[in-house]
């Protein structure tokens, strides 16, 4: 499934380009997969060392492996939920809006737009060693006073980003000028239209 | 003296897979329904099922030799004395 599915396009709209959250964002649930799955095996080295695991009662013992089992099963899904969660949080920017689709849980999933020409501002910050290392951190696109703003948080680039954010915003908004500009020469018309409909009333 | 076979002990196990089998579902629809029914979203997929099949391999494994219906003594209760 591409990007473009994920939403529907308006007439002449053009995907820019689409953000996630950096790739090394993801080692924090990976280390936190690997230390939980290590503690059954820490547990059994300081309670039983290097003697076989057989417990007294046999009721204990079948109890112990099931529960061992239900442990993994947990974890397993519980790093396979941060993995969806990670993946499907997605920021897309076209030539007209900018989308933020976040995955809210497992159950939970927001969509918000931002026509671009309502964008004030865009921030963007680069916090610390490692993402200062890895070049990755957060983009502000700052609305009007009454409205949220949106953030890209742990995005890859966020400088160029921002840069380039800066220049649809600014493409679009003479885009809608221009648009706005053309509307007059449709005005005669109208006009023509509205005294002929008067015409037809008796009114003219 | 209370006894019981160790089949109760699956009760909430069978209970725990059906959470467990749920999830699994909830997690890997959502996934080929929101944008990653692709390489990534297959393969994340593919390693999640693989994974929850060995954890359950080797749990069958280590209690294949466990005889399920044969009552275990749970504790010897005290006679009553009177």
């Amino acid at each position: 499934m591409s990007i473009k599915q994920l939403f529907t396009q308006n007439p002449g709209e053009k995907v820019e380009f689409s953000l996630r959250r950096h790739p090394i964002v993801f080692l924090g649930p990976i280390l936190v997969f690997l230390v939980l799955a290590a503690i059954p095996y820490g547990a059994k080295l300081i309670i039983f060392g290097d003697a076989p695991l057989v417990l007294s009662h046999p009721f204990l013992h079948i109890g112990l492996r099931l529960f061992v089992s239900i442990y993994y099963l947990s974890i397993w899904i519980f790093f396979f939920s941060q993995f969806t969660d990670y993946y499907l949080d997605i920021n897309i920017v076209t030539n007209d809006r900018i989308l933020d689709i976040e995955q809210k849980g497992l159950f939970g999933r927001s969509v918000s737009e931002l026509d671009l020409t309502r964008v004030q501002d865009v921030h963007s910050e680069i916090k610390g060693i490692i993402p200062t290392m890895l070049n990755y951190g957060t983009v502000e696109v700052q609305t009007a006073a009454s409205e949220e703003n949106f953030k890209f948080e742990q995005v890859s680039n966020p400088h160029r980003v921002r840069q380039r954010i800066l220049e649809l915003a600014a493409l679009d908004r003479k885009r809608e000028a221009r648009e706005i500009m053309d509307q007059p020469k449709k005005t005669p018309d109208a006009a023509a239209a509205g005294r002929n409909e008067m015409k037809n009333q008796g009114l003219g | 003296m209370i006894s019981l076979p160790p089949i109760v002990l699956l009760i909430p196990y069978a209970l725990f897979a059906l959470g467990f089998t749920f999830f699994a579902f909830a997690n890997v629809i959502s996934l080929g329904k929101y944008g990653a029914r692709n390489t990534i979203g297959l393969m994340a997929s593919f390693v999640f099922i693989c994974g929850a099949a060995i954890i359950v391999f080797l749990t069958w494994q280590s209690v294949a030799a466990v005889d399920w219906f044969t009552p275990v003594p749970l504790a010897s209760v005290p006679a009553p004395s009177f």
